[in-house]
């Protein structure tokens, strides 16, 4: 039992490594050849753990290799298009001036009602509202709106932009300060000690601080057990 | 590119332990299958104290190597190698000359198959 345990913590632990090495693109929507390592991955790992007879290099030696076929195909995606092309495809247009291709639609064997519910995905009900749909080589739709449906922004209605150039952004979560963000925010810890002086409590007492470089802050302190 | 390196890295890692147990599983094979040759020898010729005191050693030699041998051979193969090693010694004397001869076949078979079961491609 014992030996399960830590095979299974090993085996873990390789996979957490694996993933990580493999970087963040691994996580969200998956490209064919990405999708296909992480299948290969999670059998090999379970192999290892459900067979205890199995030597462990048996699922090592693999998953590595997965992990190096993987880096390669994504750098070699990287600097060369065409190998980008063949490993991952390319985006098709299913959508041009408000008009959908059913041709291209066959191809994809997208059906109708898939492509409507991606666009309700978008917020979108109407496929004549679009200008510009395509289908994305890891699945999914992204779409540009026609302009005349499109949202305005503050430039169009001429709307002056407000005074802070970064979004609010949390500076304190959990009584623990993220120094990257109190710094691109142009604040240090001396102006948190003021903030939280003002506000009448102590750091460990803070549940979140958002804060922009306008100086405007909003508190939310931990409420008491 | 960092990950491109450390992709190279792996690689790296993954070369040396390919040849390291294919050096292990193929000097232990070796080993073992010259160790019965002589065991056969020592026994078609009567001396059965020379064949008790190789079949000592070629216990001794797999029980070292059993356990880096686990890291890349299932541990089924190796403990029916073990198993049939270790039987061999009751076999030794001039009673049971033709069934020692027979064991060893089976033994020699036993790490065939491993090795084959380890570097065949099919």
């Amino acid at each position: 039992m014992l030996v399960l345990v830590l095979r299974t913590l090993m085996i873990y632990l390789l996979i957490v490594a694996a993933m990580r090495l493999m970087g963040k693109r691994q996580l969200g929507e998956l490209q064919p050849s990405e999708l296909v390592s992480t299948i290969l991955i999670s059998n090999l790992a379970s192999i290892s753990i459900e067979s205890p007879e199995v030597p462990l290099a048996a699922s090592l030696a693999p998953v590595c290799l997965i992990v190096v076929l993987e880096l390669f195909s994504s750098a070699l995606c990287y600097m060369s298009p065409t190998a980008a092309k063949l490993l991952s495809g390319t985006p098709v247009a299913v959508i041009r001036g408000g008009k959908i291709d059913q041709k291209t639609l066959r191809e994809l064997r997208f059906s109708a009602s898939d492509l409507l519910e991606a666009l309700r995905g978008k917020d979108i009900f109407d496929p004549s509202e679009v200008n510009y749909a395509l289908v994305e080589t890891n699945g999914t739709l992204s779409v540009s709106r026609m302009p005349q449906k499109d949202t305005p922004t503050r430039e169009d209605m001429q709307v002056p932009p407000p005074e802070a150039r970064t979004p609010m952004v949390p500076l304190v979560i959990d009584g623990r300060v993220l120094a990257d963000n109190l710094a691109w925010c142009g604040r240090n810890e001396k102006w948190l000690d003021k903030v939280l002086r003002q506000n009448k409590c102590s750091l460990r007492q803070v549940l979140l601080l958002l804060g922009d470089d306008s100086g405007q802050v909003q508190l939310v302190k931990k409420e008491s057990r | 590119m960092k990950r491109v390196r450390a992709a190279f890295g792996l690689l790296a890692f993954l070369a040396v332990l390919i040849v390291a147990s294919s050096i292990l599983v193929q000097t232990t094979n070796d080993a073992l299958l010259n160790d019965l040759d002589r065991i056969g020898a020592f026994n078609a010729a009567g001396d059965y104290e020379a064949a008790l005191e190789v079949i000592e050693g070629m216990n001794s030699f797999f029980s070292r190597r059993e356990h880096w041998m686990a890291l890349f051979i299932k541990r089924d193969y190796l403990s029916g190698i073990a198993m049939c090693l270790g039987g061999l010694s009751a076999y030794v004397g001039p009673d049971n000359q033709q069934d020692l001869q027979s064991e060893l076949g089976k033994a020699r078979t036993q790490i065939l198959m491993t090795g084959h079961l380890f570097f065949s491609m099919l």
